[in-house]
């Protein structure tokens, strides 16, 4: 049973991850007092692990099938073999290490980049550490394996340009909708009232289950793996109750430490209206929704959430854009998988002729 | 939770209840200046007209108690905080109107009866400024659209006060030609003065009221 505390590393992620995400739900609505911060984090709680349980699997077959080529999880042939020899608990066990390793050098990557006050993303920087370990540990001079990865992760950097670039567009278009046929129809004070809570409680609720649908997958993915031959390979052989695990530690994040990120995320988006605010709150979680879809790939919610506002002020004219802020995307498209990924390479040459 | 409670239209309609209390309060102040610019003002009637300003500003009080009271789950909190601001202001008006009527009795105030009619000129244009504050009130809590796309009313407002701006500065510039001591020059234009804060506070109400709107465009 000990070898289930390594969950924790993906659990550390997931609740980490909480902590953040959950501003991006509702952190305006919190921060300006149309929804209560005790309501906020029952919505997202609830949400987030519905999202996680009813879509999360996706994403997590995604981040497995990265992590296998990586060789951060097992392939099927080093599964066979081990079942075949009787070892398969030894592989559980690695498995289960080189996973906490990969999340710990994601996480410890995230810490200091925030604490220097660098643009990060989790998503991205789980990427990175599985690209650092394979660095090492795979056999790129396969043309096969090498061209399957470099498909792989051409599809991953695709979306972290996809994101916020849809995320804009998404944006620009729900707004423009709104200012033509529900903004027109307001008649009194309080349907705009009504409206903006409406809207903000829809809104989370929608972007919660999208935080689950999306995220779930760097908090377990690691960790997962078949049944092959009736023998369990990694430390979770369910892909959905993988997800739901996921969903469970980024619920914790949200429950027990989001006031304060909420309070600062939701002051910095203050120069939306507040029917924008909501707006582009459901232009991120339609966004990821369709990402996750299409793409099964988890993408960096604040990165939605920075190309909708985008959007958001598109509609206006392109002289209300401060164009700046895709500078610190640029900076965590590189600063977050090369940190994470030079973290956990070098930890993968300390740890080398174990795991050989 | 707002979304399940049904006292937005019991906040308008006791918006209106204080706004009435406030008009009946400037309507008394109106009769109670015209008393004391009599040849020979009948200290009776001043007294009764004193106390039923003083009366339709305990009524103004008693409203917006309960519009504050109404509103403590009402609306939105920005949506509330402006609209305890807006109260707040309007019932200003009926205090200054308490303050003013108060001094004249105490202190026995006289104006000069050259000043006369433009002191009740500015009264006058203050009963009108009301009036239009009153419309854009009613259109904010119920013809929001309107109010939202076309602000004139709120540029109505502002005229009137700037009429009366007009009025002040040249009763200003007259009382301190008349032949009065300097005391009694100081005296009179802190009073008109005093008048002259109610069209003034009215006008912030159309500021808050734009601040409002404005907060809400997109």
């Amino acid at each position: 049973m000990a070898i289930y505390l390594l969950l924790f590393a993906g659990i550390f992620m997931g609740w980490s991850l909480g902590t953040n995400d959950g501003a991006n739900a509702f952190g305006t609505a919190v921060a300006t007092g149309v929804v209560k911060y005790r309501t906020a984090i029952t919505i997202i709680a609830i949400f987030v692990v519905i999202g996680a349980f009813l879509q999360g699997e996706g994403n997590l077959m995604k981040v497995a099938e990265l992590a296998t080529g990586n060789e951060v999880m097992a392939s099927e042939a080093a599964v066979q073999k081990a079942v075949a020899e009787g070892t398969a608990d030894k592989l559980v066990l690695k498995s289960a290490i080189k996973a906490a390793i990969v999340f710990t050098c994601a996480a410890v990557t995230v810490f200091i980049m925030s604490y220097l006050k660098f643009p990060v993303s989790a998503n991205q920087s789980i990427t990175g550490a599985i690209v650092g370990w394979g660095l090492l540990h795979a056999d790129y001079s396969d043309p096969a394996l090498r061209a399957s990865l470099l498909g792989q992760l051409g599809k991953f950097a695709s979306t972290w340009l996809l994101n916020p670039l849809g995320a804009a567009i998404i944006s620009f278009a729900v707004i423009k909708l709104a200012n033509k046929f529900l903004i027109p129809r307001l008649t009194r004070l309080s349907n705009y009232d009504k409206l903006v809570k409406v809207g903000y409680l829809i809104a989370g609720g929608f972007a919660s289950y999208s935080i689950g649908m999306n995220s779930s997958a760097n908090v377990t993915a690691l960790y997962y793996g078949e049944v092959i031959d009736g023998v369990q390979t990694n430390l979770l052989s369910s892909g959905r109750v993988a997800a739901t695990i996921g969903g469970i530690a980024i619920a914790i994040g949200v429950l027990t430490y989001s006031k304060k990120v909420m309070m600062t995320v939701g002051s910095s988006i203050a120069p939306l209206t507040q029917i924008e605010g909501f707006l582009v709150i459901i232009a991120m979680a339609l966004t990821i929704v369709i990402m996750g879809n299409t793409m099964n790939i988890p993408v960096s919610t604040s990165q939605a959430v920075v190309g909708a506002v985008v959007g958001a002020g598109l509609t206006k004219s392109w002289r209300c854009v401060n164009f700046g802020v895709f500078k610190n995307i640029a900076i965590a498209w590189v600063s977050s998988p090369v940190g994470a990924g030079l973290l956990t390479y070098l930890v993968a040459l300390a740890t080398k002729t174990w795991f050989a | 939770m707002l979304i399940f409670n049904n006292k937005n239209p019991k906040v308008a309609k006791c918006f209106a209840d204080h706004h009435e209390d406030v008009v009946g309060c400037l309507e008394k102040f109106e009769e109670f200046i015209k008393a004391s610019f009599a040849a020979t003002p009948d200290k009776d009637k001043m007294s009764s007209l004193k106390t039923a300003v003083d009366n339709c500003e305990n009524a103004a009080d008693g409203e917006l108690r309960h519009d504050v009271d109404l509103m403590s789950e009402s609306f939105l909190p920005a949506t509330r905080s402006s609209l305890i601001s807006i109260v707040q202001s309007t019932d200003e008006v009926a205090n200054i109107c308490q303050e003013v009527t108060r001094q004249i009795m105490l202190e026995k105030i006289a104006l000069p009866a050259s000043l006369h009619d433009d002191v009740l000129e500015i009264i006058s244009i203050t009963k009108a400024q009301l009036a239009i504050l009153y419309v854009a009130i009613e259109k904010l809590f119920n013809d929001y659209k309107s109010i939202f796309n076309d602000r004139k009313i709120l540029d109505d407002i502002r005229s009137e006060e700037s009429k009366v701006d007009s009025i002040e500065a040249m009763l200003h510039t007259r009382v301190f030609e008349l032949d009065l001591s300097l005391c009694e020059k100081i005296y009179y234009r802190d009073l008109i003065e005093d008048i002259c804060d109610l069209s003034d506070t009215i006008e912030d109400i159309a500021d808050q009221i734009q601040i409002m709107l404005i907060e809400r465009e997109a």
